[in-house]
């Protein structure tokens, strides 16, 4: 692991700048992490699916409710291995994620829905 | 139930499975049937029926192929299609009496929740444990008996790629006893949380039944590295195409000529033993020149399919409509659109009925109305004509010209489609954003005999429309061009004074402004009804305009002797958007059930045509003279 996921998440709670994230030390623990949705992981990112939001208020509207009916029927629970394993440059829109042995592609606005437990590494 | 009646009425059973299961290759394994398998998520969008006799009781089953469904909530025109067909909602059609749920032993995390949806109906079920042999090639461990346990229906080990790998669900389905007549089921969408808890009990019974994920594949893993690349990805896609249309004309250089020295010779042989007068005429201008004129391109439409139907079966073109939804969705298309659209490339009429796979009924219309502009392999003899008589055949670097100007002219078609599609999304088919969710299927080896099968299909498909449309237009062509019979003392060729000529003509005041002569403007009119008939039917005119020994020589020479290079080009932009030929725009009335999309659709065609061909001319003869 190249330590992506950790430096991201770390960003995203401490809002630190990237040079002082590079200085952290390599902890030999795991951190607890809060989840961050599948939507702001980039390639490489692995970890495990955390919940899948399905109120249509906060997702926009009907059709993002739709969306996240059919990734639970697709297998996006709890608990499952997840890992993003290509992005279509530049954007990195959409995106390839390996859901347990299953590759699917979609779209950053439907991994939306997708809240994820990121790996520590 | 007395055994005669059991013999007498045949049992409705429904195939039913999530997309990529081999639902298909079973489909075709129980009822010979001759249908295609692709890996595509919805290719089986027709409503296709096989039967089958129990080989043990004499019972004859009617086996319905529903499309393929990931959940009887629908998301898709298919799978509200299978969803209301099991409910027995569709009109003039009965529930089944007992549902066969294929599920891919692969991948049963994926499978089986489908299968406890269909349980709960209540319909008699039977699950076929497909790909088993695969499954344990690569490892998968299952205690089928506790499954069977867990599941409470009973569960079958099938192989649908070989011979005989139906047996025992032939074996099971003649041992189950006769379903009893029930009320049409019931059927409410599941909340959220039922879909979680399905979803457990699922990995329960899986659990239960020692089941484990066959080890993924290190050499896969990394194809797709490479395939689903950012830069990569899109440049082996482009390679990939690049290479197929140069296939298309220099594979099919040697069998063409094989096919068009057999049409000579035939032509030759007739020529020599009909006494001459009009049957000779019809069978030598009319039959052989008409028609053969078309069968000459069966190699290169028969070589294009192959590849079609090899990516398919492969698992590569959910990757590449992965790959190409960025620039689909630029013009407002989803990168579900891809696969109809490349299917267009074979035939708008395929293509037009898989985008029932595509959810947003706009996106829908949209992906309809510029389906005509991919470059069918009917438009394929037409272009290899024209370039045939017209493009020097010369290396370019590594490529040759005349493989250079198809795949242009087949980028013109891919620039058209996406400019129209633009416009469209932009004004009268401007829709909310829609979701793309779309699962790459493992690569699998094609498998040869579906792939003969499919390409076999192709043939008949072909040599039926050359047997029957073409060939009755080609006679009724070469009707209209030898009556009336040119008056005493007349000069010229005979076909001037007859009614082709007649039509030719007062059609060439529309067309004289885009360089048409008039036996091109006449061969454009049979060209609406199927758009190889043009060739098929220059192949006539010419032949009966021509004098003394100019009728032995071929068409190609021909042309290239009576047309300027503007008037090439001109036909060349021309047939970039050609008007559409009926079958499509019946199958468009039929899709969208309404005359206008179909009226709208050869309205905008002829009108772009026009206008294309129009300045091709016009830039044309002002560059070249």
């Amino acid at each position: 692991m190249d330590g992506r996921c950790l430096r991201f998440s770390l960003v995203a709670d401490d809002s630190h700048s990237e040079d002082t994230v590079d200085r952290y030390p390599i902890v030999p623990f795991r951190i607890p992490m809060p989840p961050v949705s599948l939507s702001s992981l980039c390639k490489g990112a692995r970890g495990t699916v955390a919940h899948v939001r399905e109120d249509p208020q906060t997702l926009g509207d009907e059709a993002q409710s739709t969306v996240s009916r059919r990734l639970l029927e697709l297998g996006f629970i709890p608990g499952e291995a997840l890992e993003v394993v290509a992005e279509i440059w530049p954007g990195g829109d959409p995106m390839a994620v390996r859901l347990g042995n299953t590759l699917f592609a979609l779209r950053r606005r439907e991994a939306g829905a997708v809240l994820v437990t990121v790996e520590g590494c | 139930m007395s055994a005669a009646s059991v013999a007498l009425e045949p049992m409705r059973l429904a195939l039913v499975g999530v997309p990529n299961c081999g639902k298909t290759a079973l489909f075709n394994r129980l009822t010979g049937s001759r249908q295609k398998v692709a890996n595509y998520a919805g290719v089986t969008v027709e409503r296709k029926e096989g039967s089958f006799v129990g080989p043990s009781s004499g019972q004859r089953y009617r086996l319905l192929d529903l499309p393929g469904a990931y959940s009887l909530t629908p998301t898709t025109l298919d799978e509200a299609i299978t969803r209301d067909c099991l409910l027995g909602r569709l009109a003039g059609e009965a529930p089944p009496e007992r549902v066969v749920c294929v599920v891919d032993a692969t991948n049963l995390r994926l499978n089986l929740r489908l299968v406890l949806e269909l349980r709960d109906l209540g319909t008699p079920l039977l699950v076929a444990l497909n790909m088993s042999d695969l499954a344990r090639d690569r490892g998968v461990r299952l205690d089928l008996q506790r499954l069977e346990q867990e599941l409470g229906v009973p569960v079958v080990e099938t192989v649908a790629i070989r011979d005989g790998g139906e047996r025992a669900l032939l074996e099971r389905l003649e041992a189950l006893p006769p379903p009893a007549a029930r009320p049409a089921a019931e059927w409410l969408d599941p909340t959220f949380e039922q879909i979680q808890r399905t979803q457990r009990e699922v990995r329960r019974i899986l659990h239960a039944a020692g089941y484990t994920e066959p080890a993924r594949r290190r050499a896969l893993q990394r194809l797709d590295a490479l395939v689903l690349h950012p830069v990569a990805g899109p440049a082996i896609l482009a390679a990939l195409l690049f290479f197929v249309f140069q296939a298309v004309f220099s594979w099919a250089a040697v069998p063409m000529a094989l096919v068009d020295a057999g049409v000579t010779w035939l032509g030759g042989a007739l020529q020599a033993s009909v006494p001459p007068g009009a049957l000779n005429s019809l069978l030598v201008d009319g039959v052989i020149a008409g028609a053969g004129s078309v069968l000459v391109f069966l190699p290169q439409i028969m070589i294009l399919f192959f590849f079609i139907l090899l990516l398919e079966d492969s698992g590569y073109l959910p990757r590449a409509a992965y790959l190409l939804d960025r620039m689909m969705g630029s013009v407002g298309l989803s990168g579900r659109a891809f696969i109809p659209l490349l299917s267009s490339f074979a035939c708008a009429v395929p293509g037009i009925m898989a985008t029932r796979t595509i959810p947003n009924v706009r996106d829908r219309l949209a992906t309809i109305m510029v389906a005509p502009l991919m470059t069918c392999s009917a438009r394929l003899p037409v272009y290899a004509l024209i370039i045939a008589a017209f493009i020097p055949n010369r290396p370019v670097g590594a490529f040759n010209l005349q493989g250079l100007v198809l795949f242009t002219l087949y980028v013109a078609g891919i620039v058209a489609a996406m400019l129209v599609a633009y416009a469209l999304k932009r004004t009268a088919l401007r829709a909310t954003y829609h979701p793309l969710l779309l699962e790459l299927p493992e690569y699998k080896w094609p498998n040869l005999r579906n792939l003969m099968l499919g390409l076999w299909e192709r043939l008949k498909i072909f040599l039926q429309r050359v047997g029957t449309i073409i060939l009755a237009l080609m006679i009724v062509l070469w009707f209209l061009s030898s009556f009336p019979a040119p008056p005493e003392g007349a000069t010229g060729p005979a076909i001037q004074h007859s009614f082709a000529g007649m039509i030719g003509r007062t059609l060439e005041h529309v067309f004289a402004p885009l360089g048409f002569n008039w036996q091109i403007s006449l061969a454009l009119v049979p060209g609406l009804a199927a758009r190889e008939v043009a060739v098929g039917a220059l192949g006539t005119v010419y032949s009966l305009s021509a004098t003394g020994d100019d009728v032995a020589a071929t068409l190609v020479p021909m042309i290239a002797k009576s047309w300027s290079l503007a008037t090439a080009l001109s036909l060349l932009a021309w047939y970039v958007f050609a008007p559409q030929c009926l079958s499509t725009l019946v199958v468009v009335k039929r899709e969208t059930n309404s005359w206008r999309y179909p009226l709208i659709m050869a309205g905008y065609l002829f009108a772009l045509a026009y206008f294309a061909a129009f300045v091709t001319f016009r830039v044309a003869s002002a560059l070249l003279t």
